[in-house]
């Protein structure tokens, strides 16, 4: 069950200095599909690439509305997300309510930086297993904030986190000047979309159903974009050649039966008691008890 | 002593009187303020092209007394925002405590996050709510003024919690003296520059130095504009008596 003697609990250290249930939350990000966040002078946007279970199940939620000035796209468990998240809109509400105007990005991070940073010390408990691309306008401009499970938080021109994601960051490196000159958020949403399309395996391709995008700025309030207007964009991205074969993605660190599939052949369902329970109800109806979707 | 806050409430009119006011006994709401002592009466709010201009008197009253002659009943926040107050001066100190506690914690932040008119307004709006919510009012009526995204903005607020916005303000007795003259003088002249809001906001306070027997000549003047806030020195004007002697029973 346990990977050493040092991980037990979140407070104890290993003798080489690190806290490995924090880095297993860490971990937990990566099994989460992969979230991108870029900004320009005046807008900042986030796009996912959403789950589904099965053809007949929907897509799982990957990007959430915190406030008319800022949201959130998740990467890691969704439950934890929609915990934050219900946090996150909570502090904003209150701001308003207080002050008639939008809370300020670094204060809303400040806040859930504390929330967050106390799961990370005391022994009950675990730390939060989401990681969060923070979109958001305010008196100082777009931003772009990353929140680890850690509770540290960086400010960000572009950034993704996710399942690999690190192909999404080459991206980012390679297009920095290009996509924070952009002039239009079009432009500035395409080369989300091209980010992201370089963390899809090969036999996928981008579409409406499978990516979320969202969009905030100055005198844009934020906006989770329609399937349609996702397709419009999308339609130039894909016809645009990809970028070159990644190689073959060597193992995480955790439990394959955890893993991201990184090919078409999933795994068999794995077997109950090791990461994902299964449970029957009274009406001999199975349900996964846990599945890292998000 | 009177009885300041007396509704027909069961709930209140139930509440065991100790000296003549309520009480702030164990399980009872507090009662600090519920016979404010000394009190500044009308400050008046004038809106002007690219800028507001507060105005009030510097006298607190104790009772009909006039007990204090110098007190000043205007804030500057920032450089965009100030504040004058009339009603309670204890609460209004209170208040003032509130102000610089949150401006300090801004300060601290380092973020170039700070009071506009529009912020102030509405958080005074929640104090002020939030008080009166537990039976336990301050005593006191703002007008918030400055530039909010440099638009002139100027914001009244009760002891009650009751908010609005308007281009000219007075609290107090001013609303019965001052307000339908600043109403018609905004009227005639809704394009204001500054000298006229100065002239016009000097001319109420004077309306009311001869009709309110707790106002003086003493006063001070606060002005935002574009290029900042200013809380002026307090002046003195001179009352021109000449026609009380026509007033019947005057003498």
């Amino acid at each position: 069950m346990f990977r050493n003697q040092y991980d037990n609990d979140v407070t104890v250290w290993s003798p080489q200095g690190r806290l490995h249930q924090i880095e297993y939350a860490m971990e937990a990000v990566k099994q989460g599909s992969a979230v991108v966040g870029m900004k320009n002078a005046t807008h900042a946007v986030v796009a996912a690439v959403k789950r589904t279970p099965s053809e007949l199940a929907s897509y799982q939620k990957k990007i959430f509305a915190i406030d008319e000035h800022c949201g959130v796209g998740i990467a890691g468990l969704t439950a934890d997300a929609r915990n934050i998240n219900n946090f996150l809109q909570t502090e904003c509400l209150n701001h308003r309510y207080a002050f008639s105007r939008p809370m300020p990005l670094n204060r809303l991070v400040g806040t859930l930086g504390n929330k967050m940073q106390v799961t990370t010390q005391q022994e009950s408990g675990r730390p939060y297993g989401v990681g969060l691309l923070m979109i958001g306008f305010d008196h100082k401009g777009p931003h772009l904030i990353q929140i680890d499970p850690s509770a540290n938080h960086y400010e960000c021109k572009g950034m993704s986190i996710g399942a690999r994601s690190q192909s999404a960051r080459t991206y980012l490196e390679k297009h920095l000047d290009e996509y924070l000159g952009a002039q239009s958020v079009e432009d500035l949403v395409r080369h989300a979309l091209r980010a992201l399309r370089d963390t899809l395996a090969n036999d996928q391709e981008l579409s409406s159903k499978l990516i979320s995008v969202a969009v905030v700025g100055k005198d844009h309030p934020f906006q989770v974009y329609d399937d349609e207007v996702v397709q419009e964009l999308i339609s130039v991205v894909v016809k645009e050649p990809r970028a070159a074969v990644r190689p073959a993605q060597s193992g995480f660190a955790l439990d394959a039966d955890l893993m991201e599939d990184d090919d078409t052949n999933r795994p068999p369902p794995p077997e109950p008691g090791v990461s994902v329970a299964t449970a029957v109800d009274q009406h001999g109806r199975t349900e996964a008890g846990y599945s890292p979707s998000g | 002593m009177a009885k300041r806050y007396d509704i027909n409430s069961a709930l209140l009119r139930d509440l065991p009187l100790i000296n003549g006011s309520h009480s702030s006994a164990v399980g009872q709401p507090k009662a600090h303020t519920q016979s404010p002592s000394v009190s500044g009466t009308a400050v008046i709010g004038v809106a002007f092209k690219g800028g507001i201009v507060l105005a009030a008197d510097t006298v607190g009253s104790y009772g009909t007394l006039c007990k204090l002659r110098t007190i000043p009943r205007l804030l500057r926040v920032n450089k965009s925002t100030v504040l004058a107050m009339s009603g309670d001066y204890a609460d209004f100190q209170y208040i003032e405590q509130l102000i610089a506690k949150k401006t300090m914690q801004d300060f601290c932040s380092d973020d170039g996050y700070e009071w506009t008119p529009k912020s102030l307004h509405s958080w005074l709006t929640r104090i002020l709510y939030n008080a009166r919510s537990k039976f336990d009012p301050l005593w006191n009526s703002y007008v918030v003024g400055g530039l909010e995204d440099g638009v002139p903005y100027l914001g009244g607020l009760t002891m009650l919690g009751i908010s609005y916005t308007a281009p000219y303000m007075a609290t107090g007795f001013g609303r019965f003296i001052a307000q339908p003259f600043l109403a018609d003088q905004l009227e005639k002249n809704p394009e204001m520059d500054e000298a006229a809001a100065r002239e016009v906001a000097i001319h109420s306070l004077r309306l009311l130095y001869y009709r309110n027997r707790e106002s003086s000549n003493k006063y001070q003047l606060t002005v935002v504009t574009k290029d900042g806030s200013v809380l002026e020195p307090i002046k003195e004007f001179e009352g021109v008596w000449d026609t009380a002697l026509m007033i019947r029973g005057y003498d």
